[in-house]
């Protein structure tokens, strides 16, 4: 098995004069999970699509376990999986025979197709609709059945555009422990997704899309610790008990404080990032009698990382 | 027996093509489409899903029929101690089943390129596969693009039921021949246009060898011209039938031209990022489509001059050619401009030959009407005042070389081409061009 799993280089898309995907370049391993966030029309489903060979592109490769997906379609398909956010169903089927008909197309033999059909449908929480029609599942149960459809040839490469929109809260979490289980198994996947907590949470790179570019690439630490700044980190200070004038008090240090504020009972600033200089701070806080309880540097977020690209509307 | 072999051409010829049209349609909307292209199958076991798997019970139903017919002929033949029925029976079956793979083939190809929605296109091509044999006066070539045989005609080989077709057994098999090789290159085209559908419908390689194929269809049926239209009792008019076939295969080049300007299109955005050198070559498609329209026109010319003589057309083929040049020209640069621009291909195509290629001889058939309406006709007014600006008008003018009408016509014809390869020139330009960072942001 090849080292790199998916790799995307200057790929560009174009529809008629509307750049919809503007040379972005970017190579997946097996284990790599990268969620793909941006607002509406950014180019997210166009680079997925391309990813999987159903997008025309106007330049760039790609290729998954070494084939260009546009050379060798047939033989990339054998190591690709991809749920689009509106799943392709036969609405006359059964959840069973669409994933059995799906089956017989990859190949693959009957045993191992029923095999496989009852793991995942237990893995997606399907297994009680097996024998029911397609058209007669809600929105979420159908995104589930075009995961196991992705899922059910056992692909190296897994591509997922919005897999978890019409999933209620215990989904999310049973999801997310799913795409983990797929990503410790050693598999390279691409989820699009709006919920920036959940990405966070199980994605180990984060690619940032707006305007048809890639605006940031790179593992959730090194994208959220770029947006909390090279030099500043946000800290959150509970005291054992109020202080009224604490702003005023908070003024005596000086420029090495900034934009404090009151937040949840805590007091919350940004300062120097470094250990040495956060470590002066707390001992001159406590010098100055502040009754500190805690003292905690906040992690930087998604969210942080999202709005600091200045892009406005999250979809 | 009659009823079988109608019973099968309901099925072969109008429900089978049907179904697939259908079929392709569904899955465009439910998204299977794209779930097709995702598995390891190969783009041709796709296609024949799609050929075969929708009128599978069909299939079943013309199979019956056939080993029916087979019986009752075979059973007739006994009784007269004769074979001839059955071996009729057996041409009928083969040929319909040659008729049925084209029709089929070109449904979904359309399908393909329409995503099914096209039902219009649809009707126009089953009739066409089913009439098309009465196009066989006008266009004799049509006998072997689809059928010399037409479905009504089958019914003609039926023993009893009177035969409408020539005595020679060659023609029918070369037209089975033809049918099978133009069935395959749809079949081609399909394979691509499976797992490409934003791509043009045919490839170059694909369009060069359809338009070569029907260009010696066309010259080929001209060759048995006399003996087919006097089998259907029709007209013979060489002249109407080299314009006529002549017409055809300008339309058809149309699909080289689609052809070539998408893939010039593909370079040119390649250009734009230094991946590709552009389309230099872009000249050589309108060149090729006029070359070959041309070739037809002179090939059913030289045909002509052994099978009629007298029949032999005045106007130069160097004005022919020029018009085919300058209309190629013309074709090649809308499509081009309409594919960079994203713009609907077959809405353009359908502009082209009703605004620019049968349109203007529309109007003077109209001017011709009210003229006659009006009074004398010979001194109210020229008949060809706007025919000149389409080839198929400047072919109709052979009669009258000295129209000052034909002169003007020539001249628009370069202009219009003129303005037409100005547009693409403009559109290449902007494609050459990167976009600049804020334009692309908006």
């Amino acid at each position: 098995m090849p080292e790199t799993l998916l790799s995307i280089e200057n790929l560009r898309v174009q529809f008629g004069d509307f750049v919809a995907v503007d040379d972005i370049s970017f190579s997946l391993r097996g284990g790599d999970l990268l969620g793909m966030i941006g607002p509406n029309g950014a180019g997210k489903t166009t680079t997925l699509r391309a990813a999987a060979g159903l997008q025309l592109t106007t330049t760039g490769t790609i290729s998954i376990m070494g084939d260009d997906v546009f050379k060798y379609p047939a033989r990339v398909a054998e190591h690709l999986g991809f749920a689009p956010d509106t799943p392709a169903v036969y609405p006359n089927l059964s959840v069973e025979d669409i994933l059995r008909f799906i089956g017989y197309a990859h190949g693959l033999k009957k045993s191992t197709i029923e095999e496989r059909i009852d793991h995942w449908l237990d893995a997606l929480w399907l297994t009680e609709r097996r024998k029911h029609k397609i058209d007669a599942l809600s929105r979420g149960m159908r995104q589930r059945l075009a995961v196991a459809r992705a899922l059910l040839p056992d692909p190296y490469v897994i591509l997922l555009d919005e897999p978890a929109g019409g999933l209620d809260p215990a989904g999310r979490v049973q999801f997310r422990q799913l795409l983990a289980s797929l990503r410790d198994q050693g598999k390279a996947l691409i989820v699009s997704s709006h919920i920036l907590a959940d990405l966070a949470e199980y994605c180990t790179h984060i690619a940032i899309i707006g305007h048809g570019k890639l605006l940031k690439f790179g593992t959730v630490a090194e994208v959220t610790d770029e947006a909390g700044g090279a030099d500043l980190a946000t800290y959150r200070v509970r005291l054992a008990t109020p202080i009224g004038d604490i702003q005023t008090r908070m003024e005596l240090f000086g420029p090495r404080v900034r934009n404090v504020a009151i937040m949840d009972g805590q007091l919350r600033f940004e300062s120097a990032r470094d250990p040495t200089s956060a470590a002066a701070l707390l001992a001159d806080m406590v010098r100055a009698g502040l009754p500190v309880s805690s003292f905690t540097q906040e992690a930087a977020d998604l969210e942080q990382a999202y709005l600091r690209v200045g892009l406005k509307q999250v979809d | 027996m009659g009823a079988i072999t109608a019973g099968q051409g309901l099925i072969l010829f109008l429900m089978g093509p049907s179904a697939i049209r259908r079929a392709v349609s569904r899955d465009v909307d439910n998204g299977m489409m794209i779930s097709h292209r995702l598995t390891p199958m190969g783009n041709w076991k796709i296609v024949m899903g799609y050929l075969t798997g929708p009128i599978v019970q069909m299939l079943i139903l013309y199979s019956l029929g056939l080993v029916l017919g087979l019986g009752l002929s075979a059973g007739l033949a006994a009784i007269e101690g004769s074979a001839i029925k059955l071996q009729v029976w057996l041409a009928a079956q083969v040929a319909g089943l040659c008729l049925a793979f084209l029709l089929t083939t070109s449904m979904l190809l359309v399908a393909l390129a329409t995503g099914g929605k096209n039902t219009a296109l649809t009707i126009i091509i089953v009739i066409t596969a089913i009439f098309g044999a009465q196009a066989l006066q006008y266009v004799p070539g049509m006998g072997l693009l689809l059928g010399v045989i037409g479905a009504i005609n089958l019914l003609g080989l039926i023993p009893g039921m009177g035969s409408s077709v020539p005595g020679s057994a060659a023609v029918p098999a070369i037209g089975c021949a033809v049918q099978l090789v133009i069935g395959s290159i749809f079949f081609a085209a399909c394979c691509r246009k499976i797992r490409r559908p934003e791509r043009a419908t045919f490839s170059v390689g694909l369009a060069l060898a359809l338009t070569a194929v029907t260009s010696l269809a066309m010259v080929g049926g001209m060759m048995s011209a006399g003996a087919l239209t006097r089998a259907l009792g029709a007209g013979f008019e060489p002249g109407a039938q080299m314009i006529w076939s002549t017409s055809v295969q300008l339309l058809i080049t149309m699909l080289l031209l689609n052809a070539g300007a998408d893939l010039a299109v593909t370079m040119d955005r390649k250009s734009r990022f230094g991946a590709h050198a552009g389309a230099t070559l872009w000249w050589t498609y309108p060149l090729l489509a006029a070359m070959i329209s041309f070739l037809t026109y002179v090939g059913i010319g030289a045909v002509m001059t052994r099978t009629a003589p007298g029949a032999l057309l005045t106007l130069s083929a160097v004005t022919v050619g020029y018009s085919l040049v300058c209309a190629a020209i013309t074709d090649y640069s809308l499509f081009y401009w309409a594919i960079a621009r994203g713009k609907p291909v077959l809405t353009i195509g359908v502009a082209i030959v009703v605004g620019l290629r049968v349109g203007p001889m529309l109007l003077d058939g109209l001017l011709l009407g009210m003229f006659a309406l009006l009074g004398d006709l010979s001194d109210s007014g020229p008949p060809f005042m706007f025919s000149s600006l389409s080839p198929i008008g400047v072919m109709w003018m052979a009669g009258e070389p000295e129209s000052g009408a034909l002169v003007v016509g020539l001249i628009a014809q370069a202009l219009i081409a003129f303005v037409a390869w100005r547009i693409m020139s403009g559109t290449r330009r902007a494609i050459a061009t990167p976009p600049a960072p804020a334009a692309v942001a908006a």
